[in-house]
């Protein structure tokens, strides 16, 4: 295929007509519950109140005994899955704030949604540490404030900082997409005729009238809020990462801790991004808008992502031969060949050898192979924290303190839980929110673009 | 396609002949103040070549990240300054010339620790008298040298009174000995060189056949190049830079140099694009929100060295490991602690605040300052990491500063020959249009 590079690529596909993208983004809103999309709000609401539920009756009535966390492993699977939904939450904020700094326009179709992504994604991942606290009642101990109690806590703990770092990014992410739906709500209050409906998005449209004024502050206001949004893209991740480099674990204490889980977290949300967006472009019938070289560019990004990732992988193991640190070599070739080699080879084979098959533009643009990359890509990155948490602590300096980690169900069935949360919020998201920002889009709708020259576009 | 614009001829113009001069008279000062230093300290000045060189070196890769890189992500704005980076990564041919005396004379001063360890490999089963004359004489000197430098033992024991390697050297053999890093140093450069040129040829070629299938060339090789590009810049600057002190290691090494790199260049664009478009060289259309571009650009990056020397930093200070730690407090000791905390300062703290604003980044003569500040700096972080691993006390003189002058006529003496001999706009670029229409907001 040959592409003209002296052309922009239309970023919309078959229409030019402003009225159809409102059409289009509000239909989900509009048209009376479709039998799809009930079942898919049944199926992740039981997934959270029977799983998740059940495995919730059990911690508070038992404790966190009922996991499988262990003697030496006693960080497992809460850890694991609060820095997996974290880091899938980072993919949002990256779409939203970073590349409209870069401004990539072809991020408007698609950043509403994935910053959608990262609020549900953030809350669910905030379950995990809140519950492995083992009295989640008494969470609010976790901020400094002056108590009778004298409790202060302990600032030189990267778990504090965690506290900071994911309530700071959540704070601020939520108010970048609440900016961002505002001119949406105010357009679904002036097409509902809802009584109901009008009365919601008048409140939640703060009054909006599309006034030049208005358009004006929002600009601004938007522009900062993805300045403060992009150091929280990076600060988020690189304070997760330092819960476990600061340690003296071989295989956690790594200088390369940051960037790599950055990196690693860029790669796990644009994965589940893809996931997702496959699906609903599907059922909302937004394939135009959410179009095939948006899927490419976002399979480009995850290949890009994976081979960092990869780079960390070889660079870690490198270094470990290189030290000289007895410890630190036996953690890594324990890892590759060791009773977790299992779960290593599965993270190294879907975070790095299956996104290679990106290199082919064939493949790139093949939606059901970028779906299974996508799903593997979130296999292989769950288990990545997986091998990191587990791995690194079952062989202790030690050796009679060796030990096996082995998951309880009830570890299992928080995990469903916790896709059944997430997905709950998001079909919700869909339900009564555009999911597409619907101003965004009009500005890069073919022949809306200002033009600097009398309009001599070709 | 744009219509026909008539380019100044850069060849013909007093800004080449008053660049010629400075950049020899630079180069002379500078070399006039470095002999002494070698007369007075050998290590002294191999220490502070290998800053130059490492320096050169990173604006030169740089600017080779960015060719490749603006190709892959099909960059627009940066079309109409494209040549000025390409010009710049001109300089890794010149870094692989100044590596040369380093190859020849400067490894037993800069990497006395371990080169020749793998000497004692084979030795060490024989006894010490069966060395050839010519290794005993190198070794001798080594020791010397190292005896009249080194004023105290480092906590970490490497710098024993035998230059013998200790058992964590030994180890490190396989990756540190002679043959390999100068192995090394022809592959990464065959590497670097043969990339440069490739996207040299087809964007110089494209000035004279509009077709665009240059333009696919470049961006085909773009994506599989930066990947064996970060591979190579990554062991490169753990070869001439972390195997200095070869005790210490660094995973995040390969990223820190990296982060300098991108500083580095997007610094000398800025500088070069100025100076062209100001003195009228380059496209008449272009618009000051190029020059924007560029500020992001370098604030961007200043940032991403801030984050990876901190984070580099934060992890070995909070874990507290004497095998990482003596690295930072090398930094820390015999007066260096001031250094490191103007380095914070002088390199992040005021440049972030200076850049942050949009003005700045609009205003040729101000971004010109910020991008001159910023390149003192990033060889200010080159001295900081480099000339501690002396293990000298702080005696900053202003013979130092001969190679700061070497460094600054020879980045003006490539850019003015290599300006002189290129078409400095890629007029017949598919892109050129869409990025002069580039605007900021």
């Amino acid at each position: 295929m040959n592409i003209d590079y002296s052309k922009h690529v239309s970023l919309v596909e078959g229409t030019t007509n402003l009225r159809e993208v409102d059409d289009v983004i509000a239909a989900p809103m509009e048209n009376p519950n479709n039998p799809r999309f009930l079942m898919a709000l049944f199926v992740s609401v039981s997934l959270m109140v029977f799983c998740g539920g059940t495995a919730l009756y059990n911690l508070l009535g038992f404790g966190t005994g009922t996991w499988g966390n262990q003697n030496p492993v006693m960080w497992g699977w809460p850890i694991v899955n609060f820095v997996f939904w974290v880091g899938i939450g980072h993919a949002g904020t990256l779409i939203s704030a970073i590349l409209f700094l870069m401004r990539q326009t072809w991020r408007n179709s698609i950043a509403r949604f994935a910053e959608a992504m990262t609020i549900f994604a953030v809350i669910t991942a905030l379950v995990f540490p809140l519950l492995h606290t083992g009295r989640p009642w008494l969470a609010h101990y976790l901020l400094p404030y002056p108590n009778e109690r004298a409790l202060w806590v302990n600032f030189r703990s990267p778990l504090l900082w965690d506290v900071f770092a994911v309530s700071t990014y959540f704070t601020v992410s939520f108010f970048f997409w609440y900016v961002g739906l505002i001119p949406d709500f105010a357009t679904m209050r002036d097409r509902t005729t809802h009584k109901v409906k009008k009365f919601v998005y008048s409140l939640l449209s703060l009054g909006w009238r599309f006034s030049n004024r208005h358009w004006q502050h929002y600009e601004r206001a938007y522009l900062i809020l993805a300045g403060l949004c992009t150091p929280l893209v990076l600060s988020v991740h690189s304070i997760v990462s330092f819960d476990f480099a600061v340690s003296l674990i071989p295989g956690w204490h790594t200088t390369i801790f940051p960037p790599y889980f950055v990196a690693g977290a860029i790669f796990s949300g644009f994965a589940m991004v893809l996931t997702v967006l496959i699906i609903v472009r599907k059922i909302f019938y937004m394939e135009h808008i959410i179009t095939l070289n948006h899927l490419e560019r976002m399979a480009k990004v995850l290949m890009a992502t994976g081979l960092m990732v990869g780079y960390a992988y070889s660079m870690e193991f490198f270094i470990a031969w290189y030290s000289g640190v007895e410890a630190e070599s036996f953690i890594f070739i324990n890892r590759a060949f060791g009773p977790y080699a299992w779960a290593y080879w599965t993270m190294i084979a879907c975070n790095v050898v299956f996104p290679q098959i990106f290199w082919f533009k064939k493949l790139r643009r093949n939606i059901p192979v970028i779906f299974v990359i996508s799903i593997t890509t979130n296999i292989g990155m769950w288990f990545e924290r997986f091998v990191i948490t587990v791995t690194s602590l079952h062989r202790d300096y030690l050796p009679s303190s060796w030990g096996y980690f082995t998951p309880t169900v009830y570890d299992g069935l928080l995990y469903l839980g916790s896709f059944g949360l997430f997905f709950t919020g998001v079909i919700l998201f869909a339900r009564f929110a555009p999911v597409v920002a619907m101003a965004e889009l009009k500005a890069v709708v073919d022949g809306a673009q200002p033009s600097h020259h009398g309009g001599d576009h070709e | 396609m744009s219509s026909k614009i008539q380019l100044k001829d850069y060849s013909k113009s007093a800004t080449h002949k008053s660049a010629k001069l400075i950049g020899g008279v630079l180069m002379a000062v500078g070399a006039m103040c470095v002999v002494p230093v070698m007369a007075e300290s050998a290590s002294r000045f191999w220490h502070g070549y290998l800053i130059m060189y490492m320096f050169l070196l990173s604006i030169g890769l740089g600017a080779l990240f960015f060719i490749a890189l603006d190709y892959l992500v099909g960059a627009k704005w940066s079309v109409p300054i494209r040549r000025v980076t390409e010009i710049l990564a001109g300089l890794i041919p010149v870094a692989a010339v100044l590596a040369i005396p380093i190859l020849l004379g400067g490894m037993d001063h800069l990497y006395s620790h371990w080169v020749h360890a793998a000497d004692y490999a084979h030795h060490e089963v024989k006894a010490d008298e069966h060395k050839t004359p010519k290794d005993a004489v190198k070794d001798a000197h080594a020791k010397t040298e190292h005896k009249k430098e080194e004023h105290k033992e480092d906590s970490h024991g490497d710098a024993s009174e035998h230059h013998a390697p200790d058992k964590i050297i030994m180890g490190k053999v396989p990756y540190l000995n002679k043959g390999a890093f100068v192995f090394r140093y022809f592959a990464f450069f065959a590497i670097w060189i043969a990339g440069w040129m490739y996207f040299r040829k087809n964007s110089l070629a494209q000035d004279n056949d509009p077709d665009q299938k240059y333009t696919k060339a470049n961006t085909t090789l773009s994506a599989p190049f930066i990947f064996i590009f970060g591979l190579t810049l990554s062991m490169a600057a753990i070869d001439w830079i972390m195997s200095l002190e070869p005790h210490w290691f660094s995973t995040m090494f390969g990223l820190y140099y990296f982060s300098g790199c991108l500083v580095t260049a997007s610094c000398c664009i800025a500088i070069y694009t100025i100076r062209l478009k100001e003195g009228g060289f380059l496209h008449p259309d272009m618009k000051s929100d190029t020059y924007y571009s560029i500020g992001l650009m370098m604030f961007a990056f200043n940032v991403f060295w801030a984050y990876i020397s901190f984070s580099q930093f934060v992890l070995i200070w909070y874990a507290n490991l004497p095998e990482e730690t003596f690295w930072y407090i090398a930094r820390a000791d015999k007066g260096w602690m001031i250094f490191s905390i103007f380095l914070m300062i002088f390199h992040f703290v005021i440049p972030f605040f200076a850049l942050l604003s949009r003005t700045i980044k609009t205003r040729p003569s101000r971004l010109m300052f910020m991008a001159k500040w910023l390149l003192l700096a990033q060889i200010f972080d080159l001295y900081w990491a480099i000339m501690p691993a002396a293990r000298l006390d702080v005696n900053f003189s202003f013979l130092d500063l001969g190679f700061i002058a070497l460094a600054a006529g020879i980045v003006i003496t490539v850019f003015d020959r290599g300006a002189a001999k290129t078409q400095l706009v890629p007029l017949n670029d598919p892109r050129l249009q869409m990025g002069l229409d580039f605007r900021s907001h």
